[in-house]
């Protein structure tokens, strides 16, 4: 049987007559509807009813205003207000929607607000206030919300949804050949729990007496309740998820030196813009250090050796990030460890002009660390001048902990790589951001942090890393897809990248290695922890070492990234690039699939933190209409993850959205 | 929309008290609200004092086509299990005893109403509600909803009284019938209680 989930259906004609026969401007705002099967249609048959019935009476239909999840009052007030002031003249504003959605209309629009609809408990029959969860449509489990579950001593069968008088003991009026009094068809719910109870000792059930306390769900504590979920859902953003951390596997093992591996894989791409051009040929003899390919104009970076030993070739090798075949650097390590000369120590660098600074930068082939790899020496450039530099040491993604160990165990360079970028842009304000789940890192940073400096620690929620939601967090400031942070004064570095800065100007040392936090599933557990990679270090030698090989079998799935943005890779001959933070095996139990169906529970409308519909982007890839995902503004879309995160269909939400940007481009 | 708070210690232990090895599921569905993982993991700590705990963590165990995909990559575990415990509102249970039928399935919450039934209207939150009554008042009573706002869910009949525009029931509850006579007074539109009597 298929649950009837719409809850509302519309007033007789007659009484929505008699509501509006002295009216004649009306607007209309209709809610899509929730829980229910994804529709490509534009309207839904209440829609059209009205609709036919307000213009066969000759009435003047000056907006139409369809939306999704009326109720979520937060990114729809704007629309109907917007509407609203087009047509002023408006004498009434027609509602289609359950009551939530006219009492909020009501609440915006000044005119009369009128209901056109009648809200329906899902089919279910009950006096308790049925919770219609949806997650699956073909799903008959209810929940009533009590307060008080008494389903472990029911076999799981509730008395409060499957009476129709809630009965946990008292006046029944008798059931007839299993059916209940108040309805012919409907089965009687004790005669349910006594079947399934049949065989079993029935002693503990008759002594505990089930009396329903009803107190348990008084105003106040219900008020406690709401202010408390208020206060965690928008505490720092609008949207947010709060995954499952696991942090606790890592959090404690200090950075260790990944063993040296005989060949590695460097991509000429490791950043955004062009690829680099490489300097060395098949044959030749490098060093660690040493300058193997160079950027290609302005935002390019340059590619270095992070071993000593011969160049075997160019071969193409699959991106880890771009997911497609792209020409690498393959150098075979002798393990003599040959450090060039080229590298010079330099402690005094405050001596030195702010042009060879950026300049040692450029060199080091130093890019944005936090996973966006953008040249740093771009960054520091900044056309404006910039009033805050914001050091980005949130690290919101679940298991990572490489920012978290450079943050204790290396807050000197990383406070020292802040005054060198203080020296170069000169902003007003520094801050260094941090989430409240590291508080050995904030404990270390307050003990020595410099004059200028201030820690801001945000409470946890997913994706506070993201630079976009964290001067929207910090500053109310709103940043355009097609604008960047520096447009706005602001600068925006990772501490892995400042570390590096550190390392470039202060050790002469290019950006040959880094932190990766290589972690998963504790079954396939070898050796987790925090390890100082080589750039390069293929995948399969990393796999090798710390993860249990003959448990890895089909049900786990690797990332390569974080737990929410990483990619999942199944070729292993890939290798590590300077945007990788960490290397995940997770366990998956369900493959995600966009030929599920949408059932519009409107989670992540709810989560998305840029404020967007992504169940509309996947309706208009179901469609195949790029134009209308436009109009969504898709571009908007930062492919947090959250959504996909969220989908009770699990449908892959983001690859989705990737996919309609590569074709509009 | 609802959320999930763990039952006292007592009432759990006495429960699981015959059953020495315990397979712990935490739903940690519906991530958007703050389900906190936190609270679940502590309380296998509490049951980890008496019985052998496995832990595992899922989502959205409401949905019976994920369960039992899960039950089937889970089923060995299972089988050496003498009760399955779980951590997740009523549909979760009830879904999940339907379905594993030879192990005795307990839940460890319970589950309580927010206001506003998707959890929705963020700025708003707690003020609007819909019980889904299915005929709808709002266009008489200023779309206020009587059913929603007063205590006991009046049209007309005994109440017991307001006090200074709070409700008998609690005193920091304003009373609904009070707000829509004094947004029917704003809109100079008494007469519409008067054209007909709700029932």
């Amino acid at each position: 049987m298929r649950v009837n989930f719409i809850k509302f259906k519309t007033k007789p004609e007659n009484e929505i007559l008699e509501l509006i026969k002295d009216k004649n401007n009306i607007g209309i705002v209709i809610c899509n509807g929730c829980y229910e099967k994804l529709s490509l249609e534009n309207f839904s048959y209440q829609c059209k009813e009205i609709i036919n019935l307000l213009t066969t009476r000759n009435k003047n239909l000056l907006f139409c205003l369809k939306l999704n999840f009326l109720c979520n009052s937060y990114f729809n007030k704007q629309k109907i207000i917007t509407a609203y002031n087009d047509y002023p003249y408006v004498e009434v504003v027609g509602v289609v929607s359950c009551g939530i959605g006219v009492q909020f209309v009501a609440d915006i629009v000044p005119k009369e607000t009128i209901s056109f609809t009648d809200s329906v408990q899902p089919s279910y029959n009950s006096t308790a206030g049925v919770i219609q969860h949806g997650i699956n449509l073909n799903n008959l489990t209810f929940c009533a919300t009590c307060g008080e579950c008494y389903l472990n001593y029911t076999k799981g069968i509730c008395p409060i949804v499957y009476c129709s008088k809630s009965l946990l003991n008292g006046p029944c009026g008798g059931a007839k050949n299993g059916k209940c009094e108040v309805d012919k068809t409907k089965d009687c719910g004790w005669e349910k729990i006594c079947k399934k109870l049949e065989n079993e000792d029935l002693t503990s059930f008759m002594n505990s007496v089930l009396i329903r306390n009803h107190n348990i769900m008084n105003y106040s504590q219900h008020k406690q309740n709401v202010d408390n979920n208020l206060e965690i859902r928008i505490n720092n953003f609008y949207g947010g998820v709060h995954p499952v951390e696991k942090k606790e596997i890592t959090e404690d093992i200090a950075i260790k030196k990944f063993p040296e591996t005989q060949f590695l894989t460097l991509f000429l791409l490791q950043h955004t813009g062009k690829p680099s051009i490489p300097l060395v040929k098949e044959g030749d003899y490098v060093k660690i250090g040493q300058k193997i390919a160079k950027k290609d104009g302005l935002i390019s970076s340059n590619l270095h050796s992070p071993v000593s030993g011969k160049v075997l070739g160019f071969k193409e090798v699959l991106h880890p990030k771009l997911q497609k075949k792209l020409p690498a650097v393959v150098i075979e390590n002798d393990f003599k460890e040959n450090i060039t000369d080229e590298i010079k120590p330099c402690s005094e660098w405050t001596k030195l002009p702010k042009q060879q600074i950026i300049e040692a930068i450029s060199e080091a082939g130093i890019v944005g660390l936090g996973g966006a790899v953008f040249p740093t020496h771009v960054k520091l450039q900044p056309p404006k001048p910039i009033h805050t530099l914001i050091i980005n040491g949130c690290e919101c993604e679940p298991y990572l902990n490489a920012d978290n160990r450079i943050m204790i165990e290396h807050s000197e360079e990383v406070f020292e790589g802040v005054k060198i970028i203080k020296y170069l842009i000169e902003p007003k304000k520094i801050l260094l951001v941090i989430e409240d789940n590291k508080p050995q890192a904030i404990q270390k940073l307050n003990e020595i942090k410099p004059e200028g400096v201030e820690i801001v620690v945000l409470k946890t929620k997913y994706p506070h890393g993201a630079e976009k939601i964290l001067i929207k967090k910090l500053f109310n400031v709103y940043i355009p897809y097609d604008k960047i942070p520096l447009d706005f004064g602001f600068l925006v570095q990772n501490v892995s990248t400042v570390f590096a800065i550190y390392n470039a100007v202060v050790k002469g040392l290019p950006l040959i290695e880094r932190i990766v936090t290589i972690s998963g599933e504790e079954k396939i557990k070898k050796e987790y922890g925090n390890y100082k990679i080589k750039i390069g270090t293929v995948l399969k030698d990393i796999l090798q070492k710390c993860y249990n090989k003959e448990f890895l079998t089909d049900e786990f799935k690797i990332k390569y990234g974080g737990y929410m943005t990483g990619t999942e890779i199944e070729d292993f001959t890939t290798s590590i690039i300077k945007g990788c933070n960490g290397i995940l095996i997770i366990k998956k139990y369900i493959e995600e699939n966009h030929q599920n169906k949408c059932i519009k529970c409107g989670r992540c409308v709810d989560v998305c933190p840029m404020e967007l519909e992504p169940l509309e982007f996947v309706k208009c890839y179901q469609k195949g209409s790029l134009s209308e995902a436009n109009r969504y503004n898709i571009k908007t879309c930062i492919e947090c993850g959250c959504c996909q995160y969220v989908c009770s269909s699990k449908i892959p939400i983001v690859d989705i959205i990737k996919k309609e940007k590569s074709i509009m481009e | 929309m609802f959320i999930t708070k763990p039952k006292p210690e007592k009432e759990i232990l006495d429960i699981v008290q015959p059953y020495e090895k315990l397979f712990y599921l935490i739903c940690n569905g519906c991530n958007e609200v703050y389900v906190s993982i936190k609270d679940a993991l502590n309380y296998s700590k509490i049951l980890e004092k008496k019985h052998k705990v496995t832990v595992e963590i899922l989502d959205y165990i409401c949905n019976i086509d994920y369960v039992n995909k899960y039950l089937s990559f889970l089923s060995k575990e299972i089988e050496n299990q003498d009760a399955l415990i779980i951590f997740s509102c009523g549909i979760g249970v009830a879904t999940l005893s339907s379905l594993v039928s030879e192990k005795k399935v307990f839940g460890i919450c319970n589950t309580f109403y927010l206001t506003g039934y998707k959890g929705y209207n963020l700025p708003y939150e707690g003020k609007f509600d819909c019980a889904l009554c299915g005929s709808c008042y709002l266009n008489y009573t200023g779309t206020i909803c009587p059913i929603t706002s007063c205590s006991k869910s009046l049209l007309n009949g005994p109440c017991g009284g307001a006090k200074n525009g709070k409700c008998e029931v609690d005193k920091t509850k304003d009373c609904g019938w009070e707000k829509i006579i004094l947004k029917l007074k704003n809109l100079n539109k008494l007469d519409l209680l008067n054209k007909q009597i709700f029932i």
